[in-house]
């Protein structure tokens, strides 16, 4: 299956940047309403953090990717790193809400420590009933039309 | 809601982590490959919708955060229109993949997985009336190097943050 996003980024707090930044390509592509947007960008924010927090050791920046894929009415987004997977860490700097937080807005989280030694967050959203219908005047050119490059 | 593992399930076709950083900014663009560490973003897409969004999107945020001029992030809206537009007509399969790095003067974007010619199939399908070739008025060097795909091409973009088209 191939999904319809991957990013594959450093695991740096300023990455967690682009990859909010490129979820909101979501509401432009495929009109999901702007509250259901934020839960998916806080959900996928807050998994994102985890891995740059957590994953790797202090002073170490592994790879951190970000799958998005739209079926039907449900958005998966998949976000995985190769460091050192989930676990008990008295000493995180944070206050461990992170993955109730993920639940709380996904509709559904799963985890997993793969055999290829990557640890993944999959969290599934419903689109259903938060898609909004802008209605497009007629003959209003898609941004690509507008600069003459629609396929 | 509850939380549950999902073992060794994994239904997408991954990239691989080792080659994250497979692709640097070259000497001969940048001079200095400061941020061959950081500034560095790779994007497979999916022929679809989400395409142009995302593309313009990841290559903004890694200018805007490399403190690229605004009238260049203009110019680059151009250039993901036209590469998200017609990419895939000569794709290998039904994704792309792009990437992007930069520092605050120079950035390189790469289109991959490219069928051989499609790098300069692309460049050729990149012209707009009046404006001409998007890509070469935009860029400072547009060049084609062999895939590691398919055995195709990759197309490449040399960019530097103070254009000589905008003084």
């Amino acid at each position: 299956m191939t999904p319809d996003m991957e990013l594959a980024l450093t695991a740096r707090a300023e990455n967690i940047a682009v990859v909010r930044y490129a979820l909101g390509g979501l509401g432009e592509a495929f009109a999901v309403s702007e509250s259901k947007l934020s839960d998916i960008r806080l959900a996928v924010t807050e998994a994102c953090a985890n891995v740059v927090v957590h994953a790797y050791p202090d002073g170490h920046y592994g790879p951190m990717e970000v799958i998005a894929n739209k079926d039907e009415d449900t958005l998966t987004v998949l976000v995985r790193d190769w460091g050192r997977g989930i676990g008990p860490r008295p000493d995180s700097p944070g206050l461990g809400l992170g993955l109730s937080l993920i639940a709380a807005l996904a509709d559904s989280v799963q985890l997993a420590h793969g055999d290829i030694e990557h640890t993944e967050v999959r969290m599934t959203f419903s689109l259903a009933d938060s898609q909004t219908s802008i209605p497009t005047p007629p003959g209003t050119p898609s941004r690509a039309q507008a600069s003459g490059h629609e396929a | 809601m509850t939380i549950e593992p999902v073992g060794h399930a994994y239904p997408f076709d991954p990239l691989e982590a080792e080659s994250l950083n497979g692709v640097t900014v070259s000497d001969s663009i940048s001079g200095e490959p400061e941020s061959a560490d950081g500034n560095f973003v790779r994007v497979r897409l999916a022929a679809g919708p989400l395409a142009g969004p995302v593309l313009w999107r990841v290559v903004s945020m890694v200018l805007a955060r490399a403190d690229w001029p605004l009238e260049r992030l203009d110019d680059m809206l151009l250039v993901c229109d036209a590469l998200s537009a017609h990419a895939f007509a000569h794709a290998c399969d039904a994704t792309v993949t792009f990437s992007i790095q930069a520092d605050k003067h120079d950035a390189e974007l790469r289109v991959l997985d490219l069928i051989d010619d499609g790098a300069s199939g692309l460049v050729k399908d990149a012209v707009l009336p009046v404006v001409g070739n998007v890509l070469e008025r935009i860029a400072e060097r547009v060049y084609a190097e062999p895939g590691t795909h398919c055995d195709g091409s990759q197309l490449v973009l040399a960019l530097r943050a103070r254009s000589s088209a905008h003084p």
